[in-house]
């Protein structure tokens, strides 16, 4: 587990969120929770060897920080969600299977590209979970405040 | 994007750069999103999305190995 590769993942976070247009004021803290969520993939990683349950975990957690970064910058949760869940997409082997594909090495093409759909559904899975997670805590806000 | 990958590879023959170089154009996300609509319902949204992510994907790779290809008839096999 390299730990400076957490600093890394902030340093490209904050790199594509200039390249999204990220707000000024959003660009530090959807850094912060990439950062967060790639530390906990390092840890589910090598503590479970799983590298698909890692990015849900990652995903997770970059989830649910960006729902509270939201909460407290008063913007949308997708600008801190989109942007943090970068280092766990799957984008290298996507086109390491294309590639492969191209090289006619179709068994390592099909391990490649299959494991990186699963990690898209993860990573998909858990951005949904995470947003449905922050839509009931509202819900239950509201309700808290009608029944006062 | 070929003339991208090329300008790379040319300049240094390792894989990793080229990975580097290109992971702005990759569709990592796009395709995280595709399937997030298609998981949320909207499955047209997400079926266009996918489409459009796998294309692009198909287009770097395609890029890339032309470029891996022309060296490799130049130069004759590494």
């Amino acid at each position: 587990m390299n730990l400076l590769t957490i600093l890394y993942a902030f340093i490209s976070i904050v790199g594509f969120a200039v390249l999204f247009n990220i707000p000024r004021k959003a660009i530090l803290l959807s850094g912060i929770a990439g950062a967060l969520g790639w530390f906990v993939y390092l840890i589910f990683r090598t503590s479970l060897a799983s590298n698909i349950f890692a990015s849900f975990a990652g995903a997770f957690v970059v989830g649910i920080m960006g729902e509270i970064f939201a909460r407290y910058k008063k913007q949308p949760a997708t600008i801190f969600v989109v942007p943090g869940i970068i280092p766990l997409v799957p984008g290298y082997g996507l086109y390491y299977a294309m590639l492969k594909i191209l090289e006619k090495n179709y068994q390592e093409a099909v391990s490649v590209g299959f494991e990186a759909i699963l990690v898209a559904i993860a990573i998909a899975s858990a951005v949904i979970m995470s947003t449905s997670c922050g839509r009931i805590y509202k819900r239950r806000l509201k309700l808290k405040s009608i029944s006062k | 994007m070929v003339y991208l990958a090329k300008d790379y590879f040319d300049l240094l023959r390792v894989d990793k750069i080229i990975i580097g170089s290109i992971m702005p154009l990759v569709p990592g996300v796009a395709i995280t999103n595709a399937l997030r609509d298609s998981i949320s319902g909207d499955f047209v949204s997400g079926m266009s999305k996918l489409s459009e992510a796998v294309i692009i994907a198909v287009a770097i790779a395609i890029g890339v190995g032309a470029i891996l290809n022309v060296e490799l008839l130049i130069l004759g096999g590494v």
